[in-house]
């Protein structure tokens, strides 16, 4: 651990990592609630145009992957709300055109190739500067800022749009800040994990978090703390095991996932039976119990 | 040629976020200032002109004009598919109207800030994407358009939610999480919400639909104090049931227009008394029915 501290790139990583394990649970448990999950993996195509048209004008790959993918996601909010039926299809569409984009842009690029995309599609936490830290930070905290002064709101419009505007909320206005806070976390995640595996940072943490809780505000505290357990560990893991950090992060969320609805099954299966008669919980127990023990350790 | 792409870009960029910011400003400089307007006057609670609702071409509503006094109690009654529900949402401007118009307290619809005075109580507890919420979170939810941003909540907050919990007896519940509720105790989750914002003109679209017997009484008794306190109450009902004794008049809809508008169809007897508290338990309502033939045991949907 000392020995990974003492390299500075690792100490940036883990600096970057520990913002992105923070920030994207945060943007996830709305994301969730609202039942766009997948929308983080469709702002992550978009950023990839982004990244390239970057390289194109030789400016920072991150400023104009933030830009093209907050509009991107005002787009597809826009779609969302206009052009209901279609909507799946229409978000499709943009998702191609985001990957389409990118690769053929990269190719007009002077010195570059698809392979420069590589990096951002599954991530180079190793290689990131600190200007990119910088940037990152900057991002967490307009992101994490933006849902504290929002947060209310955005509760009530993700449990309920029309709730939200009877209580005379800026609907339109909130879904526009929910969409272009998304797009920015894909952006500042994207140096770590990658565009590809982006959304499972706001995704995952957050869906292992429900199983293990009753309360909206507990479900999202606790999505931060496996968010950012998830990332200190993939990212630690892969530095001693020698495998990419980013899939080593969201393996980790996964297993925590697995031992979070293990627990949570049994935690119910107790509350359950502890109000019935005792004898209806023999089957689908045993199988889940052993595996309860082994994954509650590996966080 | 690229250069020239890219500068258009970041042109149409600023612009869209000048755009967003001035919106941002002046949405929410509307809307902190929303409890400044006073509307003491005697403008009516809900005033509908003419109003007209199409969905995809197919008239749901059209030429309805209704006005409801502050303090009345109004139900708003049809069979399924003629329009009581869309009539309700139009009046809080949830489906845009094709025609016509709508006031709250006055203020027409768009211009209208004082979101604080409503308590919208939709037809149930929307699941959204499952992440869990206590029955708490959600109560205290319904003082969004009250509360300051970045402040904890006030003594006097907190008072106004226990007291939106208590009053349909889900006090001991308030840190379970609403998914875990039967239907009837969601329902009363979502009538508590709306009371914790302490409004004076309720919108309660189809609150006794499937709902237990214990709820039935917790909301009826909950309609009843608002009454007394003089608040506006607009009831989406399959059927009057329960709630009859407490209905002041009734708005029957068909087919989009306004069948009938008037004084309920009176209860007889016992239940006629002036005060008396029309509920009861429905549970054994097969062998009450036959000796008090006025009880009505509402039906699901």
């Amino acid at each position: 651990m000392a020995e990974m501290l003492q390299l500075d790139f690792m100490r940036r990583a883990l600096l970057a990592a520990v913002l992105v394990g923070m920030v994207a649970p945060v943007i996830g448990t709305f994301l969730v609630q609202r039942r766009l999950a997948l929308l983080g993996d469709g702002i992550g195509h978009v950023a990839l145009t982004g990244v390239a048209l970057g390289f194109l004008t030789s400016t920072s790959p991150v400023a104009t992957a933030a830009i093209v993918s907050a509009l991107g996601a005002v787009l597809i909010e826009l779609v969302r709300v206009r052009a209901r039926t279609s909507g799946d299809i229409a978000l499709a569409l943009l998702f191609y055109g985001g990957i389409a984009g990118g690769v053929l842009l990269i190719g007009l690029a002077p010195g570059t190739t698809t392979a420069t995309l590589t990096s951002y599609l599954f991530g180079s936490v190793s290689t990131v500067s600190s200007g990119d830290i910088v940037m990152v930070a900057v991002l967490a905290a307009l992101v994490l800022g933006t849902v504290g002064y929002f947060g209310r709101e955005l509760f009530v419009l993700c449990q309920d749009e029309e709730v939200a505007r009877a209580h005379g909320l800026p609907v339109r206005l909130l879904s526009l800040i929910v969409a272009v806070t998304a797009a920015l976390t894909v952006v500042l995640s994207m140096r770590v994990v990658g565009v590809l595996l982006v959304s499972a940072l706001m995704v995952v943490p957050v869906a292992a978090a429900q199983q293990l809780s009753r309360s909206f505000r507990i479900t999202l505290a606790l999505a931060v703390a496996i968010g950012v357990a998830s990332a200190l560990g993939g990212l630690s893991t892969a530095y001693y095991a020698d495998v990419a950090p980013g899939a080593a992060i969201v393996l980790l969320t996964l297993a925590v996932f697995t031992a979070a609805v293990a627990v949570g099954y049994l935690v119910r299966g107790v509350r359950g039976s502890a109000r019935r008669t005792r004898g209806g919980e023999g089957a689908p127990d045993p199988g889940t119990m052993p595996q309860t023990e082994q994954g509650g350790v590996a966080p | 040629m690229r250069r020239r792409g890219s500068g258009g870009n970041r042109t149409i960029l600023t612009t869209v976020f000048v755009f967003l910011h001035t919106w941002t400003v002046s949405t929410l400089a509307t809307g902190t200032t929303a409890h400044s307007r006073a509307s003491d006057g005697p403008a009516p609670a809900v005033r509908v002109v003419d109003a007209a609702v199409a969905y995809d071409r197919a008239t749901v509503l059209d030429g309805v004009n209704l006005e409801v006094p502050a303090g009345q109690t109004l139900a708003i009654l049809g069979p399924n598919g003629s329009g009581k529900s869309t009539l309700m949402r139009a009046m809080l401007g949830l489906v845009p109207l094709s025609a016509g118009r709508v006031e709250l307290h006055g203020a027409p619809l768009r211009g209208f800030r004082d979101w604080g005075r409503i308590g919208y109580v939709p037809q149930r507890l929307s699941a959204g994407g499952g992440v869990p919420a206590t029955v708490r979170e959600v109560v205290t939810s319904g003082q969004v358009a009250r509360r300051r941003r970045l402040h904890r909540a006030g003594p006097d907050e907190r008072a106004a939610v226990d007291e939106a919990l208590e009053a349909v007896d889900l006090a001991d519940r308030s840190r379970d999480s609403v998914h875990e509720l039967s239907g009837g105790q969601q329902q009363r989750v979502l009538i508590a919400r709306a009371l914790a914002a302490r409004p004076d003109t309720f919108f309660m679209d189809e609150p006794m639909a499937g709902v237990d017997a214990a709820s039935q009484r917790a909301l009826a008794r909950t309609v009843t104090r608002l009454a007394a306190q003089g608040a506006t109450v607009v009831l989406v009902l399959h059927e009057p049931g329960p709630l009859e004794p407490l209905i002041g008049r009734s708005v029957v809809l068909s087919g989009g227009h306004v069948a009938h508008d008037g004084a309920p169809p009176r209860p007889e007897g016992d239940c006629a008394r002036p005060g008396h508290d029309h509920v009861h338990p429905h549970a054994d309502a097969e062998h009450a029915a036959a000796a008090l033939p006025d009880i009505e045991v509402p039906r699901r949907g």
